[in-house]
């Protein structure tokens, strides 16, 4: 499955990559930034989507929005408390982080069992 | 004839012609006795009248009357004897005198009748007594009146005499003071008196002063003519003027004079002279020089150490506050009312203030309120109520803490963004472990790889931790890598304060390029060189090159490793821009051009040129 990654820490988004390549998933990105995950999603079409809520101080609603509308189910990651999902997103699964291969495994499966795909 | 009528005595007495009528003899008789007693009476009345009353008009006449009556009364004897002897001439000779005062009275009489009509009346006389009466009683009344008013005259003279007597001695007691200088002017400013206090500031006997200008024994040429505007004032006003003067007499110090000046009028009203009345307040100014001195100095440090006291009147809803904490409360005046006092403070501490000020112990309290700039500033209220001025009297002490504020908020900040980045560090160490802990490195090259890349990592981090206060520069973080390898490196760029993020990438993009160096590019041969160059132009671009020499031969490696696609992901990243190798036959150049300000720590200004190349 085709998943997209965005996360503005680089070390992190490689991590993360690294471990959706051994889960046997295909990896989109990472972006780091809003526009680049935008320009991911056009080009890419990703299945899912994991996000990092804040992206240097930035929000990630936009990108969350446009997959919303493109019923790509998604998993935002959260660090802090600051760090807090839209109120329309409510629903949606997380990750908290740190984050370690097996919660990541889990919400990737949930993620699967959503995706439309 | 005479003697023929005495000697003729063969007359017969009258008694005979009367037959001797005993009863007709005895009328005759007896009444001309009476009539004569009583006519001999009546001049002796008008004789003592006379006398009594010697003022009495016409005297003359009355003497006349009486001579008349008196001989009426002697012929009225002549016939009572002419009754018993017959002495007919003799009674004829007093008729013939009778006869003659009589007509001569009569005669007399007549032309002075108008004179004696001229003579009051008893009625008239009444009349003009009773006119008198008034008169006299009216005049008694007017006395009186006079007498009361003469009184009263006395009376105020008496009041005016000692009141005149106090004056003098005041102004006696005052002409000897030696307090008091008391002095007069004429118009032209001759010094016409002066008692022994001017005598004594001045310093010189009277003769030399008495008499002479303010010029001509004073020196000062400001003071003169500030004296001499006083002076000028009082005469073309006429009125009183009250005047601070300095005065130093020659060869003495300068002394400081409280002057009233009053105009010196003659009877006219016209304006003479002057008079002055001077008190010596050289002390008291001196010693509120001091005062204002030292008061200064308290201001100055207050205001410098953004300290200030008030005191709270809660009874007047009335708040006095010190110059410097009216300057930091921005309040419009140094006593406002209370709620102009709470207004200068943020709304939400309002209520916490109003609590403290009416605490009866004693209180220690924050708040805040906005700025000059807009921003809110941090104070510390302690205080409590006056001992001494009763309840409702608060006095407080107000300290500026935005500054430790700050620091605290900052400590909070960063302990938030230490939990944060705490979250996050496992992972990175993870990442940093998987891809150093690879085939085909020995253990031991594996643990050196990630330990200096953990490294690299932790320098970011700590410079992180210090705060705004102790940052590193961008030339700082290369310094670091290069000093593992003596003179073979030449850094050339701006010195600028990086940001804590920067400094992470950067410390780890800076190991990548030394360590792929020093693994296969310039670093791995003793003379090999990098020069590294970075330029901020004027649009706040910064680009950055790193440029090997004198290294191996090189070419572009088939597949890139972890450090090449960390640097191209973390420049995209966190810089927001594009690097860019190249394989150059003298050696590797990697480049990358940034917005400076991404890098830049905030608040630092924009970085100093520095040109020097610096050998490490």
């Amino acid at each position: 499955m085709r998943i997209l990654v965005v996360e503005d820490e680089v070390l992190i988004s490689m991590l993360l990559g690294d471990w959706l390549s051994e889960m046997g998933h295909e990896l989109v990105g990472p972006a780091h930034t809003v526009a680049e995950a935008l320009a991911l999603i056009e080009t890419n079409a990703p299945a899912a989507a994991l996000l990092d809520v804040n992206l240097h101080g930035e929000k990630c609603d936009a990108i969350a929005d446009v997959l919303a509308a493109r019923n790509v189910p998604m998993a935002f990651a959260t660090g802090s408390h600051a760090d807090a999902i839209a109120e329309r997103f409510s629903g949606s699964l997380t990750l908290a982080k740190p984050y370690d291969f097996d919660s990541v495994s889990t919400v990737v499966g949930k993620l699967m069992s959503r995706s439309p795909a | 004839m005479f003697s023929q009528l005495f000697k003729d005595a063969s007359f017969l007495p009258h008694g005979f012609c009367l037959l001797w009528n005993p009863w007709l003899i005895g009328a005759h008789l007896v009444s001309d006795i009476a009539i004569f007693l009583a006519y001999a009476a009546i001049p002796i009345a008008i004789y003592i009248f006379l006398r009594k009353r010697p003022s009495l008009q016409m005297s003359n006449l009355a003497w006349l009357f009486a001579l008349f009556i008196l001989f009426c009364g002697l012929t009225h004897l002549a016939s009572a004897i002419a009754l018993y002897q017959p002495i007919y001439e003799v009674q004829a000779a007093i008729k013939i005198v009778t006869a003659a005062v009589s007509v001569a009275t009569a005669v007399v009489i007549f032309p002075l009748i108008p004179k004696a009509l001229a003579i009051p009346s008893p009625d008239d006389l009444q009349k003009l007594n009773a006119q008198l009466q008034q008169e006299v009683e009216s005049h008694k009344n007017t006395a009186a009146e006079l007498r009361v008013a003469r009184d009263e005259l006395q009376i105020r003279f008496r009041e005016q005499q000692s009141a005149l007597a106090r004056s003098s001695a005041v102004i006696a007691a005052l002409d000897e003071s030696a307090a008091v200088c008391i002095f007069a002017k004429t118009l032209d400013g001759k010094l016409i008196m002066a008692n022994p206090a001017v005598i004594a500031a001045l310093g010189r006997p009277a003769e030399e002063l008495i008499g002479k200008n303010d010029s001509d024994f004073l020196t000062n040429a400001e003071e003169i003519a500030k004296i001499r505007e006083v002076d000028r004032m009082v005469c073309e006003s006429g009125q009183p003027v009250r005047a601070v003067e300095r005065v130093t007499p020659p060869g003495g110090t300068q002394r400081v004079y409280l002057s009233t000046k009053l105009p010196l009028c003659n009877e006219e009203g016209e304006v003479e002279g002057i008079v002055g009345v001077s008190i010596d307040i050289s002390e008291r100014e001196a010693l509120m020089e001091k005062l204002s001195h030292s008061e200064e100095i308290f201001r100055l440090g207050s205001e410098a150490a953004r300290f200030g006291s008030c005191a709270v009147d809660l009874t007047k809803q009335e708040v006095q506050v010190s110059q410097s904490l009216q300057k930091m409360l921005h309040l419009p005046s140094d006593t406002v009312d209370l709620n102009a006092f709470l207004n200068a403070v943020l709304k939400e501490d309002r209520h916490e203030i109003l609590i403290a000020l009416r605490s009866q112990e004693p209180v220690e309290i924050e708040f805040r309120a906005k700025a000059d700039d807009g921003s809110t500033s941090w104070y510390l209220l302690r205080g409590q109520h006056n001992q001494t001025g009763g309840a409702g009297h608060f006095l407080g002490a107000v300290v500026d803490i935005t500054r430790r504020k700050r620091a605290e908020d900052r400590t909070s900040e960063l302990m938030r963004e230490l939990i944060h980045r705490g979250r996050n560090l496992l992972t990175v160490v993870q990442v940093l472990a998987r891809n150093s802990l690879t085939p085909p490195r020995t253990l031991q090259e594996a643990r050196d790889v990630f330990i200096e890349r953990l490294h690299a990592f932790a320098r970011g981090y700590e410079l992180f931790v210090d705060g705004d206060h102790v940052g590193l520069t961008f030339r700082d973080l290369l310094q670091t890598e290069a000093s593992r390898f003596t003179g073979q490196f030449a850094l050339d760029g701006p010195s600028f304060l990086v940001n804590e993020r920067a400094a992470q990438t950067l410390g780890l993009i800076f190991h990548e390029l030394t360590t792929n160096a020093a693994k296969y590019g310039a670093l791995s041969r003793p003379d090999g060189r990098v020069d590294v160059v970075w330029r901020v132009d004027s649009d706040g671009e910064l680009t950055f090159a790193w440029r090997e020499s004198n290294g191996p031969p090189v070419d572009a490696p088939l597949k890139k490793g972890f450090g090449t696609g960390l640097i191209e992901r973390m420049v995209r990243s966190d810089f927001n821009a594009q690097s860019s190798w190249q394989y150059d036959v003298r050696g590797y150049v990697f480049r990358f051009s940034a917005p400076v300000d991404k890098l830049r720590a905030a608040s630092v200004g924009t970085p100093q040129p520095q040109t020097d190349l610096i050998s490490a």
